[in-house]
């Protein structure tokens, strides 16, 4: 004999069954790739702005526009983890702040390198439709003076990945795309 | 008296002549003036003969002529039908020559102009995939800026969109965030990569392009 308990514990899970089918059930394999693969490639191209952003023979006008284009990567309010050998202290900067500390530097040749980039979490679906993940990455850092001074270091650094479903107009006409921001990158590691 | 007898007579027929003397008789009169008369008389036989065989003769050559003429005229006549048969022959070979190759200019102009059509609608499309190229291969800042520059010709604005597509898959195309030319062009400069292709370009009516579809 079914009572009113046990109908509505079978009507729960079966509507926690169909939440569970439909998620999973909302994009391909071929199209969680290209976001996957996406994701992967803006991390390269955040590398490859803090790289400019860095280089002391990069003209002023050229990184601040860079500056530009690598915060757009972020999403609002996100953080950068600087770590040192010298304090063995991790702080975190606003993007745009980090940014402009790196600009400052100190030293007349600098070379910023990230290797070895690679998904340690895959992009999974969240409850509200966002796709997160974490990409993990090692950072070589190399600092001269012409006066002798030197710093190396290596950094482990893991990037928390959102990619998001949103819509725009195009020459009137709404197009929807993935957009791929990069969270806070926090300080997991680090060495000489 | 002696009668000299000639026999002869004339036939004509057709073509063909022929003819055979008839008999003249000639009757003697006195001697003397009969011997002397005689001698006319034979005189003028001879002559009367002699021109008769002329006359004959010449009839039978001018007959002769007109026959062969005549067959010569019916030669001619399968001869010239004959050439007038090759001439236009020759002239109809001629006509269908002429107009073959009158059609294959028209062919070959039709190939041309569409092939030219074909050309001029991809220029575009290749001369900006040869400046992509350009730009992620520069060697400094500013030679990017210089091929950037030229690039920005080619379009109606600087803002001109740039959609970007990562799957096609099922009927359903997937973009990455929609950026514009000139952000697009300095993304090519600052990670020096070149990895899309050039899907669909849109047009305005002066030719500079409003869109640009590329695929990874």
């Amino acid at each position: 004999m079914i009572n009113n308990r046990s109908l509505l514990a079978l009507l729960f899970s079966l509507s926690a069954l169909g939440s569970v089918m439909a998620q999973s059930a909302e994009i391909s394999p071929e199209r969680k790739q290209a976001i996957d693969s996406l994701a992967l490639e803006k991390v390269r191209d955040l590398s490859k702005y803090i790289s400019i952003i860095g280089n002391k023979s990069t003209p002023f006008s050229e990184a601040t526009r860079v500056m530009d284009r690598a915060e757009e990567l972020f999403a609002p309010d996100s953080e950068m983890g600087v770590s040192s050998l010298n304090t063995k202290e991790v702080n975190y900067y606003k993007v745009r702040k980090y940014f402009e500390r790196l600009i400052a530097l100190n030293y007349d040749r600098v070379s910023i390198q990230w290797y070895d980039i690679h998904y340690i979490s895959d992009l999974e679906r969240q409850p509200d439709g966002r796709y997160v993940g974490v990409v993990t990455i090692y950072q070589r850092f190399e600092g001269e003076s012409d006066d002798g001074l030197k710093y190396r270091d290596t950094t482990k650094k893991d990037i928390t990945i959102y990619v998001e479903r949103k819509k725009t107009q195009i020459a009137g006409r709404v197009v929807e795309f993935w957009d791929v921001m990069v969270g806070d990158i926090r300080v997991t590691g680090a060495s000489a | 008296m002696q009668a000299t007898e000639m026999h002869g007579f004339c036939y004509f027929f057709g073509p063909f002549y022929a003819y055979k003397m008839g008999t003249i008789f000639l009757s003697t009169d006195t001697a003397g003036n009969h011997n002397h008369q005689n001698y006319m008389s034979k005189k003028m036989m001879r002559l009367f003969q002699n021109s008769s065989r002329l006359i004959i003769m010449t009839l039978i050559i001018g007959m002769m002529a007109v026959g062969s003429g005549c067959k010569s005229k019916k030669k001619a006549m399968a001869a010239a039908a004959a050439e007038k048969a090759r001439i236009e022959q020759e002239a109809e070979l001629r006509r269908q020559q002429e107009e073959d190759a009158r059609r294959e200019a028209e062919e070959r102009a039709r190939r041309e102009a569409e092939a030219k059509a074909r050309a001029e609608a991809a220029a575009p499309q290749k001369k900006l995939e040869q400046l992509f190229g350009q730009i992620a291969g520069a060697s400094d800042v500013a030679s990017a800026n210089r091929s950037i520059t030229e690039a920005l010709m080619l379009f109606a604005s600087d803002n001109t969109p740039v959609l970007i597509v990562i799957s096609d898959s099922g009927g359903i195309k997937d973009y990455d965030r929609p950026t514009t030319i000139k952000q697009y062009l300095e993304y090519l400069k600052d990670t020096k990569k070149n990895a899309n292709a050039i899907s669909n370009l849109q047009f305005d009516s002066s030719g500079k392009i409003t869109e640009v579809e590329l695929k990874k």
